[in-house]
């Protein structure tokens, strides 16, 4: 729809328009949930919907805040928190010299690692997209014909309150928000070959996450690296094949 | 209304710029159209090349 207005547009600005649309969308639905809630009241005549409403009113203010803050800081092109997993990931890319396009916004990069062979996925940055990881990983082992040892999944994870931004925590399966395509193509090709799932997470609130990066969370991506590249040497074979995916909007990340 | 202290806190965003050949680092403030990888230049130690290591937030104003 973007590009039928303007066919000539530059992929970073449309990836910006994008976003803004999506950030406007989220206010939008706020607003609607709120009015639903309101008029309900009205229409039932009951104040106890009222009385929830009026306590469930300081998360929403909370949330469309963060919104707010988010659409100035993605038109700015300054990375977010949940960039984190890209950032991870271009830190890895900057030692290749083979990158490739994978699938739609999505790219890859190869590099050796320990005499292991590293292939890097990410989303095409510095746009503001989370691009397409899980056709992009299903491509690359489809391409490396199944015989990947390892998949290492790097996200933003949303922390509770009295939790410390920029802490790490490590499990099994995709680091993946998204509960839609994405997440479940990485998991039938992992199925498909029988390739065990590892799970990075860096925890961070809401707002952190999808604001301008905190330096908690900037400094928690060199931390991550040394966590992955352990996980790697301990649970993977000189000789084989691991495929790393930094999941995340890639805002303000190139690779 | 309860309006988040997070939300109030001032920020300032920060680019980090490091050489690629040295150990050279430099922090300035964030200008639009940086990047993280983007070259920047060369490094006054070795004129290797400079690149955005970084771009980060810093909290201004102290949580209480």
């Amino acid at each position: 729809m973007i590009m039928s207005a303007n066919p000539n547009l530059d992929p970073m600005t449309r990836s910006q328009i994008e976003i803004s649309a999506e950030v406007v969308n989220a206010l939008n639905l706020i607003f609607k949930v709120i009015r639903h809630y309101l008029i309900m009241a009205k229409k039932l005549n009951s104040i106890m919907i009222m009385y929830q409403l009026q306590m469930v009113a300081p998360i929403y203010v909370k949330y469309a805040e963060a919104y707010s803050k988010a659409q100035k800081v993605f038109l700015q092109g300054i990375p977010i928190g949940d960039g984190l997993g890209p950032l991870v990931a271009s830190k890895f890319l900057m030692k290749s010299s083979q990158k490739f396009t994978v699938s739609k916004d999505t790219i890859a990069g190869t590099l050796e690692f320990e005499g292991r062979k590293l292939v890097v996925v990410k989303a095409e940055g510095p746009m503001a997209t989370v691009g397409t990881p899980g056709e992009g990983v299903q491509n690359v082992i489809e391409r490396e014909g199944g015989k990947v040892s390892r998949i290492i999944t790097v996200d933003a994870a949303l922390k509770l309150e009295g939790e410390e931004t920029g802490t790490i925590a490590e499990g099994m399966g995709v680091a993946m928000g998204d509960p839609g395509p994405e997440k479940i193509a990485i998991e039938r090709v992992a199925v498909k070959y029988g390739i065990p799932i590892d799970a990075v997470i860096v925890k961070m609130s809401m707002e952190e996450a999808i604001t301008e990066m905190r330096k908690e969370v900037y400094q928690a991506a060199d931390k991550v690296i040394d966590y992955v590249k352990r996980i790697i040497l301990e649970r993977t074979k000189p000789g084989s094949t691991i495929v790393l995916v930094g999941v995340g909007n890639t805002a303000g990340i190139a690779q | 209304m309860a309006i988040s202290a997070d939300s109030k806190q001032a920020l300032k965003v920060k680019t980090v710029v490091k050489c690629m050949q040295c150990d050279y680092t430099q922090e300035r403030d964030f200008q639009v159209g940086d990047f993280v990888l983007k070259l920047v230049g060369n490094c006054p130690k070795d004129n290797g090349p400079l690149y955005i290591a970084g771009i980060y937030a810093e909290t201004l104003n102290q949580k209480k």
